[in-house]
């Protein structure tokens, strides 16, 4: 009897959150991959995702391809969401197949294209193969392909780096205690080629739609509170 | 054999039954008395016409316009006499003159198992007589000789009523050529009424006095590359190869003529006399090969039903636009991605013209291979529901009512999610106050506790649109904004008031809804 045991996911970040003061990491022309848990975390993974994609990658299409259940499950993208991330003119192609394959497809047709700046695709499992070549097709484009995936991969990827992002408690609005300020998100970078790893907590900024840190050297609530000043006024 | 009015008749032969002495119209009763053997079945309706469709679309080979003759069924009709007009107008060249282009016809057809007679006349009805009732040596009538060859032939060669047959057969007059000699005026006064008319207008226009425009079963695509096989083609292999070149003298065509196709089919004619064919259509006009080789791809060489093999390949363009060449930048580029290594540097970023063209060609791709429910955009509506303000639609063909550019009424409007839910998924919400913000609620099976809320946000519901069939009907919508412990952050919705309840849905609890995330 053959028993397949499932590689255990690796630790969770949170438990060594000595918070890097590095700045905030922005996203490279390649493949990233960015790994979350739960519904709420694929909300964090993709808001992380586009605030950090870099400034080329804000230029031209945002493709998301997903198989239409993940769409079922996971809610559809809305286009009007993206603005507050500092995204509302950029063109949305949303690719929905019956199959990961075709997704992963379709990502790669979009970054050869050269019409696509940024390609997010909910694949969970991807061949090595299929990692490579979509590696390849984006740093040959100059755009970046961010994969998501909830589940602990099983299988080896090309990924230059690996992201886990999660929903930060978010500090209180100024104006109203009992509201949620500005959307923070945990994030640790697992696994990467090029660079040390870490961890940080950063806090999506509204006016200049970039990350920053949100704790650390300091904390920004006094900035929050000239953010909620303009905007009322 | 089909329900005449007295009666069954039989409406179609084989040769067997033709040898027995059968013939059309005659009573089943009559047939089976004769041939007490005889074998029938019924007539299914529409089944000969779309026989006869199949075979026009395969007669495109010969020339783009192909126009059925269903025949005059019915009463003592000319039952079994169907057609085809094929207008062969500059295309006989192609398979060396107007006999060899018969003899292939004819022999094509009879390989497929179609018993046909063919005739070639400058005009229809007199291509139509020729092929009912000469001699097969003598089908052909050279332009402007359409009247010594018909002289001969019966009148009612001349597609008339049997009623007109009749009437003209009691004058003795039983061929066409008899009735040149008649002066017209008295021939229209002596056959007054229905049959006269009809009478001059068929001679008119077998002759060609009289115009006789043919309305084809598809419209002729003004732009195609055809080429037919000595061996036909028996895999999609070589389809591909022979459609990449196809596509090759299809894009150099529409740039002598400066267009670009919208639509493009390819249709294989069957040795079986069928025709088999896809089609790919373009977001934005292109006569770029590659790219129309890869839209072909994209949909599948295979979609093509070879069967026992192709014999001629067409590729046509049906829909074109004017498509004028542009410079993009000073120094235009081809991104080669191919090329590219791994260690080479990235690509200069495209111009946004190059941009909006590669997009569209993406789209065509896409769409081709996934198909068009796969590839979708975001269209907004004026509207405050959010699931109805901005909604998904196919880019291949979006809806009319909608618009691809947000509305400025919704550029200022409040947060909205990264995520929506739609239809919006129900949760279990307790709240401390009953129009309050929810204190904890429950989702997906996971209770969480609300950290921190915002809202309400109040949407009525829209009056003025009617609801769908089947669908409950609005109630006004308070929206709010919670963060639970861990930090997600939700959108959840109260539909229904309390305390004052709607008149018309008194029996509607307040509901409790998960509607969308945050980021």
């Amino acid at each position: 009897m053959i028993v397949s045991a499932p590689l255990r996911p690796p630790a969770p970040a949170r438990a060594r959150l000595d918070v890097s003061t590095a700045p905030a990491p922005t996203l490279a022309a390649g493949l990233e991959e960015v790994c979350v848990e739960g519904a709420s975390g694929v909300a964090a993974g993709l808001g992380f995702l586009v605030s950090a994609a870099s400034q080329r990658a804000r230029g031209g299409g945002l493709m998301v391809a997903a198989p239409r259940a993940w769409f079922r499950e996971r809610g559809r993208l809305l286009a009007g969401g993206l603005g507050p991330l500092g995204r509302s003119g950029q063109t949305v192609l949303m690719i929905a197949p019956a199959t990961e394959l075709e997704a992963l497809w379709a990502l790669e047709e979009g970054l050869r294209s050269g019409a696509v700046a940024l390609a997010v695709g909910a694949v969970e499992a991807a061949s090595l193969l299929a990692t490579r070549r979509l590696d390849l097709a984006a740093r040959a484009a100059g755009a970046t392909v961010v994969l998501i995936k909830t589940r602990p991969a099983r299988d080896l990827s090309a990924a230059r780096r690996r992201w886990r992002v999660a929903p930060h408690p978010s500090a209180p609005h100024p104006w109203d205690p009992k509201a949620s300020g500005a959307a923070r998100w945990r994030v640790a970078l697992e696994r990467s080629r090029d660079g040390a790893s870490g961890a940080w907590i950063l806090e999506h900024d509204l006016e200049t739609y970039r990350l920053r840190l949100a704790e650390g050297l300091a904390d920004h609530r006094l900035d929050l509170g000239e953010y909620a000043l303009r905007r009322s006024g | 054999m089909e329900r005449g009015p007295r009666g069954l008749v039989l409406a179609a032969l084989n040769p067997a039954a033709q040898a027995l002495g059968l013939r059309l119209g005659q009573a089943h009763a009559d047939a089976c008395a004769l041939a007490p053997s005889l074998k029938s079945e019924p007539v299914k309706p529409g089944q000969a016409q779309d026989a006869l469709r199949r075979l026009a679309l395969w007669a495109q080979r010969y020339g783009p316009l192909v126009a059925l003759d269903e025949g005059f069924s019915g009463e003592g009709g000319y039952c079994g006499l169907e057609g085809l007009w094929i207008d062969t107008t500059g295309a006989d060249h192609l398979f060396g003159g107007e006999t060899a282009l018969l003899a292939d016809l004819t022999a094509r057809l009879a390989r497929a198992g179609a018993a046909a007679q063919v005739g070639l006349a400058g005009t229809p009805g007199a291509a139509w007589a020729l092929a009912r009732f000469a001699a097969p040596n003598a089908a052909i009538a050279p332009p402007g000789a359409e009247a010594g060859a018909l002289a001969a032939l019966p009148v009612e060669a001349l597609r008339l009523s049997p009623a007109a047959v009749q009437l003209l057969g009691r004058f003795g007059l039983r061929r066409i050529g008899d009735l040149y000699a008649l002066p017209r005026a008295g021939l229209a006064r002596r056959f007054r009424g229905e049959a006269g008319m009809q009478l001059i207008q068929r001679l008119d226009q077998a002759l060609g006095r009289l115009p006789e425009p043919l309305t084809g079963e598809t419209a002729p695509a003004a732009y195609f590359a055809h080429r037919v096989f000595a061996e036909p083609i028996l895999h999609a292999e070589g389809v591909a190869q022979w459609g990449a070149r196809l596509a090759l003298e299809l894009c150099a065509k529409l740039e002598r003529e400066g267009l670009g196709a919208r639509r493009i089919v390819l249709t294989g004619f069957r040795t079986d006399g069928r025709t088999t064919w896809f089609s790919a259509a373009l977001g934005l006009a292109s006569r770029d090969p590659d790219h129309l080789i890869r839209l072909l791809r994209e949909r599948g060489w295979a979609r093509l039903e070879v069967g026992f093999g192709l014999d001629a390949l067409r590729l046509s363009a049906p829909v074109t636009e004017p498509l004028t060449p542009s410079q993009t930048d000073l120094a235009s580029r081809r991104n080669d991605l191919q090329s590219v290594s791994d260690q080479s540097p990235a690509a200069p970023p495209l111009s946004d013209l190059e941009t909006y063209r590669a997009m569209a060609a993406l789209i065509d791709r896409l769409t081709a291979r996934l198909g068009e429910a796969a590839v979708l955009r975001p269209i907004w509506r004026e509207s405050w529901t959010p699931e109805r303000a901005e909604g998904l639609a196919p880019y291949a063909s979006p809806p009319p009512t909608a618009s691809a550019v947000k509305p400025a009424s919704q550029t200022a409007a409040q947060a909205r999610p990264i995520l929506l839910f739609n239809p919006p998924e129900p949760i279990e919400a307790v709240a401390e106050l009953p129009d309050g913000a929810p204190a904890r609620f429950t989702w997906r099976r996971v209770s969480r506790r609300v950290a921190r809320a915002s809202g309400p946000e109040r949407l009525s519901p829209e009056w003025w649109r009617r609801p769908s069939a089947g669908a409950r009907p609005a109630l006004t919508r308070d929206y709010y904004r919670l963060e639970d412990e861990d930090g997600g952050r939700y959108w959840v919705f109260r539909e229904g008031l309390y305390g004052a309840p709607d008149p018309d849905h008194a029996d509607r609890r307040p509901s409790w809804w998960m509607h969308g995330l945050f980021p």
